[in-house]
Order: C-alpha cells, then sequence, then structure tokens
C-alpha cells in the first residue's frame, strides 16, 4: 500500500533523481548513438596497406611505396558489363564514357591487401588508408537493407583503387530527413571531398549538399534521382532514364500478353517523382503501341513488406484480374506472393526493377507447378556507386569533367534457373561486382 | 448513443462499402484469408496502446517492440522449428524489459511518456540492429511459425481469432477480476488509487509492461506472416493503433477503456485503408479522405464522449451574450 504522504514526499525527491536519469539517459544515448551510427566520427586507422597503385594489378608486398600515379588500370570492360547489367546484351561501347571509365576500373582484380582494405573500411565505417593521399571519400545512405550495404562495398572498393584516396567515411543515418542532412554535414566537417550516396529523399536533401560543394566537397548520387536540382548541390547524378524503363516495362508487358490483358502498378512512398515518370510512360507506350492491354489498379506501398502485401490483398479484394504487376523495388514482391498464396489465386507475372534471392526462390520452387509464375527483373544496380565515386574522383584528379547526369541502361530480364542462390540470404540483391570472395567475408561478418 | 454504438456503426458502414466495391468478394474465404492476419496485428498493438492511453499516456515504442520482435524471431532460431520457443521466450523478455523501462521511467520518475518511449524504442533498436550485424544470412524464420501465422478457419486469420481472445481476456479481466479492476482504477487515477490503498504505480508499471507483452506477440505473429520479417516491419504501427483506440472512445488522458470498443477501432483503420486502396486511390488522395473521416470519427466520438464539454461550451457562449448584454447597457 502506498501513502499520499509518500507520494507527495517523492515529489521533490524524484525532481532530483530524474535529472539524473535524463543526464544518464543522454549519455546511454550518445554512447549507444556513436556506436550504432556506422561509427563515422571515430576514426579508426587501417592496418592495411594502401592500394599501391590504381593502374597496374597492385604489388604483392603490403610495404610497397605509395604510388604517385593514377592512370586508369583497365580490365576486360565487356565482361564486366555483362556481369553489372546481368545480361550479354548491352555492347559495353554503347555505355555512357563515364560508366565505361568505372566498370574498367571495376574490371581489375582486387589484390588480397585491397579486399582486406576494402572488409576494414566497410565493417569499421571509417578508415584511414596508410600511403592514400588526401582525398576523403564519404558514403551516406540509411543501412536499411542488404542491397545499401552492397551498394557501400562496392563504392568503397571503387574509392581504394585510387592511390589518391586517404580516407573513407561512411555515415549511415536513419530513415529520416533531418540525420541525412546531419549526415552531410558531418561528412563536410570531417573533410570529404567527395560525398556520395543514395539520396532517399530527392530535392529535399539539395540545401544540405549544396552547403557541403560550398565547403569544398563535390557530391554524386546514384540510382534514385533528384529532379530539379542544379549541379551547383548536386554535381553528377548517376541514374537511369525513368521513362525509357516505363517503356522497356511495356514492351516487355505486350511480349508476355500480346494485344489485351490487365496491369497493375504498385508504387513506392506516395507521390515519388520515380513512380509517377515510370507509370506514365507505361501507359503512353501502352496507349500507342497495345491499347488493348488496360491499367487496371495502381497502389502505394511505401516499399515495405506490409505495404506490398496490404496492396496485394486490395488488388485481389478488387475483383481485378492482373496479368501482370509492375513494380520499381522487388524486394517486397515476396509479399505479394504471400498474399497470392493466402487467397488462393494465381500469381500474376511480375516487372520488377532490381532483383532479391527470395523472390528468386519463390520464382525457382514453383517452376513445373501450376503455381508458376513469370518474373522479369533487372540487375541489382549497386555497381552504380562505383561510378558515382568515380566521376568525381576522375574529376578531382584527371581534371576530367564531371557529368551532370550518367545515364545507365537497365535491361528487363526473364528469371533463370542460375539467378536463385540457395547459399545465399533472403535479401541478397543478386549478381555483384563485387569479388566473390569478399561477398563471402560480407556475408559471414554477422 | 456511445462512442462503442458509433464506432460499430463506422465498421459496418465500411464494411458494407467494402461489399459494394467488391461485389461482395471481400467475404470470400481467399480474400478474408490474406486480409485478416493484418487486421489481427492492428488489433494486437491496438490492444496494447489501450493499456497505455488508460494510464494518460502514449506508446511510441510500439514499432521498435514489433521490429526488435522480428530480428529475434529471424536470427535467434536459424530457422529451426526446435529452437522456436525459446526464440519466443528471447523475444518475450526483451519486449517485458522495453515495458519495464517505459514504465519505470514513466510512472517512478515522472517523466513524459511520449519522449520516455520514443528514446526507449531508439534504444532498442541501436541494439537489436547491434545483435543483427551486418548482413542477416537466415531467410526465414521457423516454418512452424509460418504455417501457424499463414492458418485460417473459414478464411478468419488465426492471427485474427488469436487477437480477439485475447482481447477477449482482456475485458474479462479488467472488467471482472480483482487485478484487472485495480489496474483500471489505479489507470484511471493515480491519486485516487493511493487514496483507496492501491499499488497505483505497481499497477500502472504493469499496464506498460501488459501492452509490450501484446506488441510481442503482434511481433512474433507478423514475423512469421512476413516469413522474412526486415527493419520496416513495425513501422506501421506507429500511429495507427493510437488512432484505432481513440476511436473506440478511449480519453488520452487517461481513464477506462474499451477492448471491445479499440476492436472496433483497428477494423475500422484496416478497413478504411482497404476500401481506399480498392478504390485506386494513390498519392496524396488517401491521406486526405483517410484525415477527413478520422477528424469526422474524433469529433463524433468526443462530443458523445464528453456531452458536459457540449454543455459548458454553450453556457459559456450564453454567458458571453449575458454579458455583451450587460455592456451593452452600460455605454
Amino acid at each position: 500500500m502506498e501513502s499520499s504522504t509518500t507520494a507527495r514526499r517523492r515529489t521533490p525527491r524524484g525532481l532530483t533523481v530524474k535529472n539524473l536519469v535524463v543526464a544518464t539517459a543522454g549519455i546511454s544515448a550518445a554512447v549507444l548513438l556513436a556506436a550504432c551510427g556506422g561509427g563515422s566520427s571515430t576514426p579508426s586507422s587501417s592496418t592495411a596497406p594502401a592500394p599501391t597503385t590504381s593502374a597496374a594489378p597492385a604489388p604483392t608486398s603490403s610495404d610497397a611505396p605509395a604510388p604517385t600515379t593514377s592512370a586508369a588500370p583497365s580490365g576486360d570492360l565487356q565482361a564486366e558489363v555483362n556481369i553489372a547489367l546481368n545480361t550479354d546484351t548491352v555492347d559495353a561501347a554503347s555505355l555512357d564514357p563515364a560508366i565505361q571509365a568505372a566498370l574498367t576500373r571495376a574490371a581489375v582484380p582486387l589484390t588480397p591487401e585491397q579486399t582486406a582494405l576494402a572488409f576494414e573500411c566497410w565493417s569499421t565505417g571509417d578508415c584511414t588508408i596508410p600511403g592514400g593521399g588526401d582525398q576523403v571519400v564519404g558514403y551516406i545512405s540509411p543501412e536499411l537493407n542488404t542491397w545499401r550495404k552492397f551498394a557501400r562495398m562496392e563504392a568503397i572498393i571503387q574509392a581504394i583503387t585510387y592511390p589518391e584516396v586517404g580516407r573513407i567515411i561512411s555515415v549511415m543515418p536513419e530513415y529520416d530527413l533531418a540525420q541525412m542532412q546531419a549526415g552531410v554535414r558531418q561528412l563536410s566537417a570531417d573533410g570529404a571531398t567527395v560525398i556520395t550516396g543514395y539520396n532517399d529523399f530527392g530535392p529535399a536533401l539539395a540545401p544540405a549538399f549544396k552547403a557541403a560543394q560550398d565547403a569544398g566537397a563535390k557530391v554524386s548520387i546514384f540510382v534514385g534521382p533528384s529532379p530539379g536540382t542544379g549541379t551547383d548541390s548536386i554535381a553528377s547524378q548517376v541514374t537511369s532514364d525513368v521513362c525509357n524503363n516505363g517503356n522497356l516495362m511495356a514492351d516487355k508487358a505486350i511480349a508476355l500478353l500480346g494485344t489485351t490483358g490487365n496491369i497493375a502498378f504498385f508504387n513506392g512512398t506516395p507521390g515519388n517523382p520515380q513512380g509517377a515518370g515510370w507509370n506514365k510512360c507505361v501507359e503512353d507506350t501502352l496507349a500507342a503501341k497495345a491499347p488493348g492491354i488496360k491499367v487496371v489498379f495502381k497502389a502505394d506501398t511505401n516499399w515495405t513488406l506490409q505495404g506490398a502485401f496490404d496492396a496485394a490483398t486490395a488488388l485481389l479484394a478488387s475483383g481485378k484480374d492482373a496479368d501482370i504487376i509492375m513494380y520499381d523495388y522487388a524486394d517486397p514482391m515476396t509479399q505479394i506472393v504471400k498474399a497470392y498464396d493466402q487467397a488462393g489465386k494465381k500469381i500474376p507475372a511480375f516487372i520488377t526493377w532490381t532483383s532479391n534471392n527470395d523472390l528468386f526462390k519463390d520464382w525457382s520452387t514453383r517452376q513445373g507447378t501450376d503455381k508458376a509464375f513469370t518474373l522479369v527483373d533487372t540487375n541489382s544496380m549497386t555497381w552504380c556507386s562505383r561510378v558515382s565515386v568515380s566521376v568525381i574522383l576522375d574529376s578531382i584528379i584527371g581534371g576530367t569533367e564531371i557529368p551532370a547526369l550518367v545515364l545507365y541502361p537497365m535491361p528487363f530480364i526473364e528469371a533463370t534457373a542460375a539467378d536463385y542462390k540457395a547459399d545465399k540470404p533472403a535479401d541478397y540483391p543478386g549478381l555483384t561486382t563485387i569479388p566473390s570472395d569478399l561477398v563471402d567475408q560480407m556475408l559471414a561478418a554477422q | 448513443m456511445t462512442p462503442l454504438t458509433v464506432i460499430a456503426i463506422g465498421v459496418v458502414l465500411l464494411l458494407a462499402l467494402a461489399g459494394l466495391q467488391t461485389s461482395g468478394s471481400i467475404f470470400g474465404q481467399g480474400i478474408l484469408s490474406a486480409f485478416t492476419p493484418l487486421v489481427g496485428i492492428m488489433v494486437l498493438a491496438a490492444a496494447g496502446q489501450a493499456l497505455v492511453i488508460g494510464t494518460g499516456g502514449i506508446d511510441l515504442s510500439v514499432p521498435s517492440a514489433i521490429t526488435v520482435v522480428g530480428i529475434i524471431m529471424l536470427k535467434f532460431p536459424d530457422g529451426q522449428d526446435s529452437m522456436l520457443a525459446q526464440a519466443i521466450i528471447v523475444s518475450l523478455v526483451a519486449v517485458i524489459l522495453m515495458g519495464l523501462t517505459n514504465g519505470i521511467l514513466v510512472e517512478i520518475f515522472g517523466l513524459n511518456s511520449l519522449v520516455v518511449t520514443l528514446a526507449v524504442g531508439m534504444l532498442a533498436i541501436g541494439f537489436a540492429r547491434l545483435y543483427r550485424g551486418q548482413i542477416l544470412n537466415v531467410s526465414s524464420v521457423p516454418p512452424l511459425l509460418v504455417d501457424f501465422s499463414g492458418n485460417n478457419i473459414a478464411g478468419i486469420s488465426f492471427i485474427l481469432i488469436a487477437s480477439f481472445v485475447l482481447a477477449g481476456l482482456a475485458t474479462f479481466v479488467t472488467w471482472l477480476t480483482v487485478p484487472g479492476r485495480r489496474l483500471v482504477a489505479s489507470s484511471a487515477s493515480v491519486a485516487a488509487g493511493i487514496l483507496v490503498g492501491l499499488k497505483a504505480r505497481f499497477y500502472r508499471v504493469l499496464a506498460y509492461v501488459l501492452a509490450a507483452v501484446l506488441y510481442g506477440v503482434a511481433g512474433i505473429l507478423l514475423a512469421g506472416l512476413f516469413r522474412t520479417p526486415d527493419l520496416t516491419i513495425g513501422a506501421p504501427y506507429l500511429l495507427a493503433p493510437i488512432v484505432a483506440v481513440v476511436l473506440g472512445g478511449a480519453v488520452l488522458t487517461g481513464g477506462r477503456v474499451s477492448f471491445v470498443a479499440t476492436v472496433c477501432g483497428a477494423l475500422f483503420v484496416s478497413l478504411l485503408t482497404l476500401n481506399l486502396q480498392v478504390a485506386g486511390l494513390t498519392g496524396g488522395a488517401p491521406a486526405l479522405v483517410q484525415g477527413l473521416v478520422l477528424a469526422l470519427g474524433l469529433t463524433m466520438v468526443f462530443l458523445l464522449r464528453d456531452k458536459k464539454v457540449l454543455r459548458s461550451l454553450r453556457s459559456r457562449r450564453n454567458a458571453g451574450g449575458n454579458e455583451a448584454l450587460l455592456q451593452g447597457s452600460v455605454h
């Protein structure tokens, strides 16, 4: 039993304790944030050797002298393009010169020292490269999933092939505009000369990027575009032609359906410009080439598992039988499969951007059964972060002009049995230009 | 007419609308089996939130609790059915710790519930991410859990049935058992609870713990439903459960909460989302309609719940009018 007198007495004492609790909570939160925030504010010196040259294959000795030149290394470009795009139908020579340059560099095998260094940079979030130059590469993106972790590793690998790079910093804020802005400011304060990353917030992040560029950095983002943002904020955007992607999706739909059929659009966050862009171009192409194919349903999913499940349930409930579901993110599509399974309905064909191992699993385990469905997807696009890094570093080091826009093609490919990797995690993003031994290390790092 | 009646009528209307929109297919076994699991999760989350709102607090750690449980259910058992029981225990211990921390900081130290639950949620997510590691090399929660979460009876998901059972149990306990009534009394007013000899603070902390257990159960079932839960799994449960509870007639300053009305509130929120999606509304339109409907619903609930407010407003207006008349007569 608690008396009212006791309760009253607690008030002044409670205030004192409260202050202590608040102070302790604040310190704990700061410590935890420092630990969880990627450790970007606490540089950890790398004991791994610096990449010795960005041109020829690196020497085997870890104490080799630091390089003085950075002539672009060259590997088998076409082979690398085939891996990056997950198809051999695209001629490397047809690609943007910036992509060719970046993938030519990417095609050169890493030395064991570079591999170890890349893994350390990726694990710690901040590494100093012994013998490296004065360029500081900053990477920023909320680390929401494995795709993002792979994209970050691709950027790190690309950066360490430049001997002029002396430090690589990763900032992985929460999925929140204010935290992203703070992260950009942090990179700028840490002296980043190159800032790259996946921009979830479009033009809303432009002022933070502009401040960073004004402070001396150059910014390049990849995959997600920032429409209407000038080069004074973002020097370069590596992205795909959203409308052309829509046209390609429509062409695939026509190839699958012929002249008649129903299509459903699943989009990400409400009103995002990417969705609006490809939606319109699919509709325009269908109207011109196959007016019998109709778009019968549209839904927003926020690109989340539940969002996709909800949207699929609504599609099923609407009674509009979709022959194809089009989406711009493969990861949540496993929930569409789940919703159709729950409802006992036949799964329509999927045409989607990106790829996902769990979706490949769903697809492959159903082949040859009455639950089989068609899956058309693209490459993982994690390699695009390499291009972002290279366009800036090539400009700083080699004096090349920074292209404001680098467009990469996004061929849509039907899934094959080889796409499913049973030994890889569910959200493994698919074929990547990261060396396989490094991928194994990343996957083992739990 | 009570708030429960209003929200029940609202649910019936939305069901009728859904029936019209879908030509009745919403009531078919197939669609029900896809729709009802997430309704069940919403009911559980809202029931937990109702316990906290009953104390006059608001719990913003719901998404974190669900996400933490999702991570544990995926990583701890490593896809093995034999480890499922241990994983459930670990998950429940984790959320009980969260609830206990929330309860102690809010009720014993008198900190603001919004700040505390948000901070505890962030801390929990931080720990969970550290536990999860860089990349999680596990593809699925244990198959037994997947099977249970996906099962249904005549299209009604086991998850919804389980949530109704828990809500019914909560109603029984809070209305008809001594500890339950003490919990309600202590939630309604800590001072009054103490004056009548109850361990009011204990019961109020208990409300946070029980709420966390309900979030934990929701997280476990949701992990089973999605098979490979990710870090966004709890995101939809930040505000929607609060709306469901308030639509059920709860007062944000605390007091008795009806779990039946909360279930209706959860059904209302879920049906409204479904109806808007079936109607094909995208972009800003669903948010606009949802906002309008919820504002209207909450206004009605408010007016019905507290007719005194209306009377007070009326008398104040009359008093103002009389004052004006008096002032007019002076001049």
